[in-house]
């Protein structure tokens, strides 16, 4: 095997516009196996990303190669879809359907042709994400974290090369949220996962890599590790609020975290992965904040 | 959980709770309908059909009888309904013969007791195959037919030359 | 019951070598016993554990034909494969409240036609060419197929799909137009007049999916459908006339360009700018 195939995704200067509006202004950026997380707010350019990654959407200008395949061109598009995995942001489900009968349908329409070893399969990926119990339920009567696992599901089928997640914790329980960093990791040995989230515990927790996105740029692109050593310097703790730090909060102690500038009488602590993005992404945003 | 609850989740469409109820009642199930027909073959097919039927017919359990008394239920009209593809209709029936087993016959093959017993084993085998399908399964006269694969005509004078024999053998 | 089974004993009700009353007595006492019972399968289960899980691997398959939408059984019993029936099933929702609209409009449009008059004809026929249109509509889009994202993701084509609903509910849709249809028949084939406009309508909706969503397109066509007669200042049945022919020939015309439009980009229609 080359070097080649273990570029999983390979993106150039990309850049995606709506209208007048540009959702990702020159994004550049190499995939290979493992894990990565993707970081940012709400309208960063993730899902935009993701999107285009996962064949769903036309670029504007740039170039993207998703497992060695161009999909702008159809034929190329076609060879990508037949080792992609995707959940979409929002919960694209039928609801009279069964979990069983949705996973069946998507698995139709990845063209698993075989009828028995196709219900073996369907089987095995709601195993996978424990929806063994509920397979012949009406997805309308199933909890939300459940219907996030059957989205998980049928993006594990087949077991694809690229797995394209959109935000798959939201709504999910702390335990569920372990199952889920178990299964994906699992996954993805010699393969590659890009996952966005809000959670930076996710990240800490699951990602070899984490690529920060801010209006539609790429801001930080490493490890955990490094993004954490970012805020190295800047992380205080204190007595007293301090209202020219970028961010501070009175923690469970009754003391006072500061990330920014150094405050009177504060002493230097070690910093967390979620104080390297604040201080990445310019603290919190406006309407946060306000 | 108890076979009740089983059941009750199995109505609210739980796979665990089917594994569940098949790993404690499929084994004397099978076990049990092996002794009414020699097909492996047929008995497995009624074995997959009586726990098919026990995910739908779940809803309708009522729990008053034993969920034991209600699975072997459903699992000998399986296994009589695929006998009875193999028979043909034994013959055209009077309802009258279609009755369940009265307390007086309940009480007198009640055959936990050494004469009784007794009396069972000197019963021929198409006698004691008579009694077994209409008191031990509670079976009507014609499922006992097909079950026997004898016309329910058949099934009504055996069954009354085993009660005169067994009285006999009482007295 | 005061008496249990021996593990001796219950080794020779597998074995099937008790007499007929001890037989009996066991039998009558296992259906209310759960200790006898768990003896009778753990002897039973040692000694038949193949066949055991096989009839329980049955038992999940066999289940899987269960609990298949009633809308899919309906349609393998007609003769799709249970495979096609799926893809079908997963918005047979839409389809139907669509199909049941269908049925009071077409309704309502006869009664009115009864009425003998041609602007109550013109009406029936205006909402007849609709049907096509708003059947084809309901076949694909992002509102309709909550799994839309899901679905143009999958290397099956998209077009194979749009093709399979449209068909879906554009057979029942002409279907019932066409019935109604036989009950105006008194007018002769200007009665079915709305046929070729509809089904040019639904292909021009279609190829123009390429470009906009399906429902904006749909959307487009009715209103300019609805707004035709008005601007022309006559009646809709005059306009599209089997046997004057001009609107005939215009809506022929117009399915030929769209069908060829489709044609050359079909494989477009799943990769979008939005």
């Amino acid at each position: 095997m080359d070097t080649f195939d273990l570029t999983y995704v390979h993106v150039h200067q990309l850049i995606k516009s709506y209208g007048r509006q540009t959702a990702l202004d020159g994004v550049s950026l190499d995939l290979g196996p493992g894990i990565t997380g993707l970081l940012g707010r709400n309208g960063a350019g993730k899902t935009t990303l993701l999107r285009i990654l996962a064949t769903g959407l036309a670029s504007s200008s740039g170039v993207v190669r998703v497992l060695g395949e161009d999909p702008h061109d159809a034929a190329g598009r076609i060879a990508i879809r037949r080792q992609l995995g995707y959940v979409p942001q929002e919960s694209a489900l039928y609801e009279s359907f069964t979990p069983f009968d949705f996973v069946d349908y998507v698995a139709i329409l990845k063209e698993h042709t075989d009828r028995a070893d196709r219900h073996a399969e369907v089987r095995r990926v709601l195993d996978a994400v424990d929806l063994g119990d509920v397979t012949r339920k009406k997805i309308r009567k199933l909890s939300g974290g459940m219907k996030r696992r059957v989205s998980l599901a049928q993006a594990l089928l087949g077991d694809p090369r690229l797995l394209v997640l959109d935000e798959p914790t939201v709504g999910l329980d702390p335990e569920q949220r372990l199952r889920f960093r178990q299964l994906i990791s699992r996954h993805a040995d010699r393969r590659c996962v890009v996952l966005s989230t809000h959670m930076t515990e996710d990240v800490e927790a699951l990602c070899d890599r984490v690529i920060v996105i801010n209006e539609g740029v790429v801001r930080f692109d490493g490890t955990p590790v490094e993004l954490t050593d970012t805020a190295r310097g800047n992380v205080w703790i204190a007595d007293r609020p301090d209202p020219g730090a970028l961010v501070s909060w009175r923690t469970g102690e009754g003391r006072h975290r500061h990330i920014g500038s150094a405050p009177a009488d504060a002493e230097l602590v070690a910093p967390t992965l979620q104080d390297g993005y604040l201080l990445l992404s310019g603290g919190l945003s406006e309407e946060v904040a306000a | 959980m108890s076979d009740d609850q089983l059941v009750a989740a199995i109505a609210g469409a739980s796979n665990d709770a089917l594994a569940e109820l098949y790993r404690r009642h499929a084994p004397w199930l099978l076990a049990r309908l092996r002794h009414r027909c020699a097909d492996d073959g047929i008995v497995a097919e009624a074995l997959q059909d009586t726990f098919v039927a026990v995910w739908k017919a779940a809803t309708s359990f009522d729990g008053r009888g034993a969920a034991g008394a209600w699975l072997w239920g459903i699992a000998i009209r399986q296994l009589i309904g695929k006998l009875r593809k193999r028979h043909p209709e034994p013959m055209v029936l009077d309802e009258r013969w279609g009755r369940a087993v009265s307390a007086e016959e309940l009480v007198l093959f009640g055959t936990e007791h050494g004469d009784l017993a007794g009396a069972l084993d000197r019963l021929s085998p198409e006698l004691r195959a008579v009694v077994q399908a209409t008191v031990l399964d509670g079976l009507t006269t014609r499922e006992a037919g097909h079950l026997l694969g004898i016309p329910a005509g058949t099934v009504k004078s055996r069954m009354t030359r085993a009660r005169a024999e067994m009285r006999g053998a009482l007295v | 019951m005061s008496w249990h089974l021996s593990p001796t004993s219950a080794k020779d009700y597998i074995g099937q070598r008790h007499s007929g009353s001890t037989v009996a007595s066991i039998e009558s006492h296992l259906p209310t016993c759960g200790e006898c019972r768990r003896l009778i399968a753990d002897v039973t289960t040692a000694a038949n554990e193949p066949l055991l899980d096989q009839v329980w691997q049955r038992v999940t398959i066999a289940l899987d034909d269960v609990t298949r939408p009633w809308s899919e059984r309906a349609l393998t019993r007609v003769g799709l494969s249970p495979e096609t029936a799926r893809l079908l099933g997963a918005t047979s929702r839409a389809r139907l409240s669509f199909l049941l609209a269908m049925l009071l409009t077409v309704g309502i449009a006869i009664v009115a036609a009864h009425g003998g008059r041609d602007a109550e004809f013109g009406a029936f026929l205006s909402v007849a060419a609709l049907g096509p249109l708003v059947a084809t509509a309901l076949a694909f889009g992002r509102r309709v197929d909550p799994a839309h994202a899901l679905v143009t993701t999958t290397p099956t084509s998209v077009w194979r799909i749009v093709l399979l609903r449209t068909a879906a509910s554009l057979i029942p849709a002409v279907a019932i137009t066409g019935l109604a249809s036989l009950i105006v028949r008194e007018r002769g084939w200007v009665a079915v007049a709305w046929l070729l406009p509809g089904i040019a309508m639904a292909v021009v909706s279609l190829a123009l999916s390429i470009w906009v969503p399906i429902e904006h397109a749909a959307l487009g066509l009715a209103t300019a459908w609805i707004a035709a007669p008005v601007v022309a200042l006559r009646p809709a049945g005059e306009l599209i006339d089997t046997t004057a022919g001009l609107g005939q020939l215009v809506a022929i015309g117009a399915a030929t360009l769209a069908a060829l439009v489709i044609t050359y980009s079909r494989s477009t229609l799943d990769f979008r700018e939005t």
